[in-house]
C-alpha cells in the first residue's frame, strides 16, 4: 500500500454507495481533494455513538468497513454568523464555568460530556445529556420580534447502551422535550410559561431536528433546555445536541435546515410541576456563577503550574 | 514564516477499511499498544482503533500524562500528529533543554486539522516545532484533560519531520514588534507564536470567523457603558484580522480585540507558558510616596507604587515601603496598561479611573516584559530609618532568585490582622476566610477582623458570622483583595448586618439584542426594572435580623464582580464605611469559552440597574474615604488603610 517519498491516502466518504466506490480507490490512486467532504456541508455520516458499522447499521466483519473519514471545519457552522445561540455547535464550549452550554445533573452543574468526530454534524464537538439530565444552550431573544429556534438532537442507537444497561427501546422524537426557558424568573409564577418546540424526524438519520417560531422575551435570562422524557433513556445512553440555530423572523433561515414551522406551544410552568422543579433548581445552580470571577481567571491547563499572572 | 496547517490529507496512510498506518517519514510513533503501566492511561482492546489492535483511555491523570519519546540528534524540526475521541485534551509536543545549555524551552499545543472518522474520533496536530538536538534536550509528548473533563481517547501519534530549524534568538522588548509579526518577547527571548495558538483558519472560515465573533460581541458583550466605550474599537479590531498571514497574526489579532474591551470579566489566558527569567516574589500596591516625592516626583495622575511585601525567603532587594519608580522609563501602571498587544493575561478594571489590576499584576509582568526598573530603595531601621536613597535603574535580567521560593500572593494587604499561621503570614495565601479577634484589639473591646478574596458561597462564612453576631461590636472587614464570588452569596452575606432592602436588578448575562444599545436612558433603565421586578435578578440584601448596630469597616483595594455589588450594598448606611480604593465597575456577569488546546476566553455579559433606572457597569463604588497606603507608613510596618478604619470603629464604640 505505501511507497517510500509519496502519500496514497484513501479517502472515504459516508455514504455506502461512495465507500463502494471508493474500495477501489485504495493505495495506488493520490485522492484528489475534491473527493473529501467539504466543510460542513451539509455532511450526513453514520449516526451511531462511536460503534464501528456502516451506514446500513449492519455490524462489519473484520474485511468490512470499520470507520469512514470527512473533513470538518474545527470551527463549525460560521455561516450564520447572527445565530442567536451563543455557540450553536458546541465548538467553543467548554465541559464546566459559566459556557455556552451547561448541564444540570444530579442536583449540580456539569461537567458537560461531549461526542465527537462524525458522530456530531456540524464541527467536530457536540454535547450529550443523559437520563433525568437536562442541557441548557445561552440564546438570546430580539427585543420585539418573533425569532425561529432550531435544534438538533441525536437520538441514542439501541446498541450503544452499556451491557448492563438492560432492554432498551428505539427512541422518538416525541421522546425529547426541547422548550425555551428562563433562568432568571425562579419565581414560581403562576403565569409562567415556557416555550416548547416540536420535533420531527430527520429521513436517513437516526435524529431529529426540533423547531419553532418563539415570542420574543425582554430582558430575561433565556437558554433552550434539552431532555429525554422520564424512563426513556437507560444508563450509558444519551442524546447528542448539536447544529442549534436561532434567527429573527427577519433574517433569511438556511433551507437546509428545513421549512418554516408554527409557533412554540406556550406551556405553563405549574408551581410544583417537573418543569418549575428543573427550572428552579437550574436558576440557583447557574445563580451560584453568577459574578464568579475566581473561577473566571481560568488556568490555560494543568501542565504549566503558574502563579496567578 | 506563516504557518499553514498540516494538510490531514498527508498524514497517516489508510486502509480501505478506515484503519490507518503511520506515514513512512514518521520519526517517532505512538501505537499505545502497551502504554498501560505510565501513568494516567488505560489501554483499550475492545473497540476498534485507529491504528494498530489498541488505543489508551487518558483519565485520573494528575496533572498531565507524559511520554518521553525517542532522542533528536541534530537540528531539525517537527510535527506531531494524534487522532482523539470523546474530550479536549490538551496535547503537547515539549521540548525541554538541559538548565545549562541556557536553551529556553519550546512548546507546541495541538489543535484540530478537521480530519473526522464516523466513529467519533478526529486528527490533531501541532506546528512546526524546531529541536535543537545537539544541546540533548528532553523531547515528549504531554497530555493534559480539559478542565472538567474525566477521560480523553488517544491514538497513533506521529511524529515527521516538517519546517525549517530556527535557533532561538534574542529580543528587545522596548522595541517595537521586536520578533515581527509572528511572535512575541518574553524574558529577552522570541518564542514563535505559532506554536501555541490554533492554525490560520484557511477562507472562508477566516471571514466567517470574524463576522460569528462581532455578532457574538454585538449581540452578548457588555453593559450599556461599557459596550459603548469599547465596542467599537474592539470590533474594528476583529475586523483587521481577516487579512492576517499567520497562525499567530489571526489569534493574537482576536484576542488582541477582546483584551481592547478593557472589561474585568474579559479575559484571555494565553494557553502557552510565557517565560519569565524567574520567579518575581515581590507585591505592590497603589501608594502615597510621602517619603521619597522629594526624589522622584509623583505623577499627576496615577498614584504612586510601593511595594505592599515580598516573600519571607526571597525578595530580589526589596522591602516593604520600596517604591518602582518607573519601567522602561514610564510610571509603572501606564507601563503595564500599555502592554495589551503583548500580555494575553492582561487585565482591567472597567472603571477607567482604577489601576490596581495593573498593580497587582506587576509581579507577573516585570520578569516577562520589561528591560529595566527604576528603584527607591529605603531605610527601616536604625537612626536613618524612614529615609531613601537615590533612583537607580536596574536590568530586569539581574533580578532572579537562587533556587526556589515559597512564593507570595498579591493581595494589597501589607499585613494580615487576625490570628494567622505564620506560613499564612508570609506567603498570604489561603483559601476559605480568615477570622477572628483583631490583633490590636481585645476580648473586651470586640473588634473582630475578616479576610477574604472571593465569596462564591455563604458555607465557609457560617461559623465567623455566627460569632460576629453573637460577640463583635465592631468588624473590619478586610476584602483588599476583591475577586468577586456570586451575587447570590454576597445577597446572603449582607444579611448578617443590614436592614433589607431591594436596591436594582443584575439583567445576568445580556440575552436581549441591542437592549444596552445607545440611546439608554433612565426610561429603559426603568423598563428592564420592572421587565425583573419580583424574579431571581433582584439584587435583595440584608435581613430583618440583622445586626444594624454593629460598626463595619470595609477595605477595599482591587475590587471587582460581586466584590463590586458588595462595596454597592454597604454604601449609604450610618453604621458602614468604606475605606481604600474605588472599585473596579465590573457589576455584570460573564460567558466563558472554550476551545482546543487549552485555549479558553471570556467576556462580560449584562449590566445592573438601579432602582432610579440607572446602570453600573464601567461605574466603580468610590468608598467613603479614598485612602492610600503612606510609604512612611510602609516603612515603620504599619497598615495606613487598616488603621484608618481601626480608628473610626474606635470612635464611634460606645
Amino acid at each position: 500500500m505505501r511507497r517510500p517519498g509519496r502519500r496514497y491516502v484513501a479517502t472515504f466518504v459516508a455514504s455506502s454507495a461512495a465507500v463502494v466506490a471508493l474500495a477501489s480507490a485504495c493505495g495506488e490512486t493520490k485522492a484528489p481533494p475534491s473527493t473529501f467532504v467539504p466543510s460542513d456541508a451539509g455532511v450526513t455520516m453514520p449516526t451511531t455513538d462511536a460503534s464501528p458499522t456502516i451506514s446500513d447499521g449492519s455490524v462489519p466483519s473484520d474485511a468490512a468497513v470499520i470507520r469512514t473519514r470527512a473533513t470538518r471545519s474545527p470551527m463549525g457552522r460560521m455561516d450564520v454568523p447572527r445565530n442567536l445561540f451563543l455557540d450553536g455547535d458546541f465548538e467553543f464550549t467548554g465541559a464546566s464555568d459559566l459556557m455556552p452550554w451547561i448541564l444540570v445533573a444530579d442536583d449540580r452543574l456539569g461537567p458537560l460530556p461531549f461526542s465527537t468526530g462524525g458522530a456530531c454534524p456540524s464541527g467536530i464537538r457536540c454535547g450529550r445529556v443523559g437520563a433525568g439530565q437536562e442541557l441548557y444552550g445561552a440564546v438570546a431573544s430580539p427585543k420585539s420580534d418573533a425569532f425561529r429556534v432550531s435544534v438538533w438532537v441525536g437520538l441514542p442507537d439501541v446498541r450503544s447502551a452499556s451491557p448492563d444497561a438492560g432492554p432498551s427501546r428505539a427512541l422518538t422524537c416525541a421522546d425529547v422535550t426541547v422548550n425555551l426557558v428562563d433562568l432568571g424568573q425562579g419565581n414560581g409564577d403562576p403565569e409562567t410559561s415556557l416555550q416548547a418546540f416540536e420535533g420531527r424526524a430527520l429521513e436517513g438519520e437516526n435524529a431529529c431536528r426540533f423547531e419553532g417560531l418563539a415570542a420574543p422575551s425582554f430582558a430575561r435570562f433565556l437558554y433552550v433546555a434539552v431532555a429525554a422524557k422520564p424512563d426513556t433513556l437507560g444508563p450509558g445512553r444519551f442524546l447528542r445536541v448539536d447544529d442549534a440555530v436561532a434567527l429573527p423572523t427577519t433574517d433569511p433561515f438556511p433551507s437546509a435546515l428545513g421549512p418554516a414551522t408554527s409557533a412554540a406551544r406556550r406551556v405553563p410552568v405549574l408551581p410544583g410541576s417537573r418543569e418549575d422543579v428543573a427550572l428552579r433548581r437550574a436558576s440557583a445552580l447557574v445563580a451560584g456563577l453568577r459574578g464568579n470571577a475566581a473561577s473566571g481567571r481560568r488556568s490555560p491547563g494543568v501542565a504549566f503550574p503558574r502563579s496567578r499572572p | 514564516m506563516g504557518f499553514s496547517a498540516p494538510n490531514s490529507a498527508e498524514a497517516f496512510v489508510w486502509d480501505a477499511r478506515g484503519k490507518a498506518s503511520f506515514s513512512d517519514e514518521a520519526f517517532a510513533t505512538e501505537s499505545f499498544e502497551n502504554v498501560g503501566a505510565r501513568r494516567g492511561f488505560t489501554v483499550v482492546g475492545d473497540e476498534p482503533a485507529i491504528e494498530g489492535e489498541r488505543f489508551a483511555r487518558v483519565r485520573d491523570v494528575d496533572g498531565e500524562a507524559y511520554l518521553v519519546l525517542r532522542e533528536v540528534k541534530d537540528a531539525s524540526s517537527f510535527v506531531g500528529r494524534l487522532f482523539v475521541r470523546d474530550g479536549r485534551p490538551i496535547v503537547r509536543l515539549d521540548v525541554r533543554y538541559p538548565e545549562s545549555s541556557g536553551i529556553a524551552r519550546r512548546v507546541a499545543v495541538f489543535h484540530p486539522t478537521g480530519a473526522v472518522t464516523s466513529d467519533g474520533w478526529y486528527e490533531i496536530a501541532s506546528a512546526p516545532v524546531p529541536v535543537d538536538g545537539r544541546a540533548r534536550p528532553t523531547v515528549a509528548l504531554s497530555i493534559a484533560l480539559s478542565p472538567g473533563e474525566a477521560s480523553a481517547d488517544v491514538d497513533a501519534f506521529e511524529l515527521v519531520p516538517d519546517g525549517t530549524f530556527r535557533p532561538v534568538t534574542t529580543c528587545d522588548p522596548t522595541l517595537p514588534s521586536p520578533c515581527g509579526d509572528d511572535g512575541y518577547c518574553a524574558a529577552g527571548v522570541c518564542h514563535d507564536g505559532d506554536g501555541g495558538v490554533p492554525p490560520l483558519p484557511p477562507e472562508p472560515d477566516r471571514r466567517r470567523f470574524v463576522a460569528y465573533w462581532r455578532a457574538r460581541l454585538d449581540t452578548f458583550y457588555g453593559g450599556v457603558a461599557s459596550r459603548a466605550r469599547g465596542l467599537p474599537t474592539a470590533l474594528s479590531r476583529l475586523d483587521a484580522i481577516s487579512d492576517a498571514k499567520s497562525g499567530w497574526a489571526f489569534w493574537h489579532g482576536f484576542t488582541g480585540a477582546l483584551r481592547s474591551l478593557r472589561d474585568w470579566h474579559t479575559l484571555t489566558p494565553p494557553p502557552f507558558e510565557v517565560l519569565a527569567y524567574g520567579p518575581f516574589p515581590v507585591c505592590f500596591v497603589e501608594g502615597d510616596a510621602d517619603a521619597s516625592r522629594a526624589i522622584a516626583p509623583s505623577d499627576p495622575s496615577l498614584a504612586d507604587v510601593l511595594v505592599s511585601h515580598t516573600a519571607t525567603d526571597q525578595s530580589l532587594g526589596f522591602a516593604s515601603g520600596d517604591r518602582l519608580v518607573a519601567v522602561d522609563g514610564r510610571h509603572p501602571i501606564a507601563w503595564a496598561e500599555g502592554l495589551d498587544d503583548v500580555d494575553w493575561n492582561a487585565w482591567h478594571a472597567d472603571d477607567p479611573t482604577v489601576h490596581a489590576e495593573a498593580v497587582e499584576r506587576l509581579g507577573y509582568l516585570l520578569p516577562r516584559f520589561a528591560k529595566e526598573v527604576s528603584i527607591v530603595h529605603c531605610i527601616r531601621s536604625g537612626p536613618t530609618a524612614g529615609t531613601c536613597g537615590a533612583v537607580e535603574t536596574v536590568p530586569v535580567a539581574s533580578l532572579r532568585t537562587t533556587g526556589t521560593t515559597r512564593g507570595v500572593v498579591c493581595d494589597h494587604r501589607p499585613a494580615l490582622h487576625v490570628p494567622v499561621t505564620s506560613d499564612v503570614a508570609g506567603t498570604h495565601a489561603f483559601g476559605g476566610p480568615l477570622f477572628g479577634l483583631l490583633r490590636e484589639s481585645t476580648a473586651a473591646e470586640g473588634f473582630y477582623g475578616l479576610v477574604w478574596n472571593a465569596m462564591s458561597s455563604e458555607d465557609p462564612f457560617a461559623p465567623a458570622l455566627a460569632t460576629m453576631r453573637r460577640d463583635a461590636r465592631g468588624v473590619v472587614f478586610d476584602h483588599r483583595r476583591g475577586d468577586g464570588g456570586s451575587i447570590a452569596a454576597i445577597e446572603g452575606f449582607t444579611r448578617a448586618f443590614r436592614a433589607p432592602a431591594s436596591l436594582g436588578v443584575a439583567t445576568n448575562p445580556l440575552r436581549t439584542v441591542g437592549l444596552f444599545d445607545a440611546p439608554f436612558g433612565a426610561t429603559e433603565g426603568l423598563a428592564v426594572v420592572a421587565a425583573l421586578r419580583g424574579t431571581g435578578s433582584v439584587f435583595a440584601v440584608g435581613a430583618a435580623d440583622a445586626r444594624t448596630d454593629l460598626r463595619v469597616a470595609l477595605l477595599l483595594s482591587r475590587a471587582g464582580s460581586a466584590s463590586d455589588f458588595l462595596a454597592h450594598a454597604s454604601r449609604g448606611l450610618a453604621h458602614v464605611r468604606t475605606f481604600g480604593r474605588r472599585t473596579s465597575g465590573a457589576l455584570s456577569s460573564y460567558q466563558a469559552f472554550e476551545s482546543t488546546g487549552g485555549f479558553a476566553f471570556q467576556f462580560g455579559s449584562g449590566d445592573y440597574v438601579d432602582a432610579s433606572g440607572a446602570t453600573h457597569v464601567d461605574h466603580g463604588v468610590v468608598p467613603d474615604e479614598d485612602v492610600l497606603p503612606r510609604q512612611s507608613d510602609l516603612l515603620a510596618d504599619r497598615d495606613t488603610v487598616h488603621e484608618r478604619a481601626l480608628a473610626w470603629l474606635r470612635a464611634g464604640a460606645p
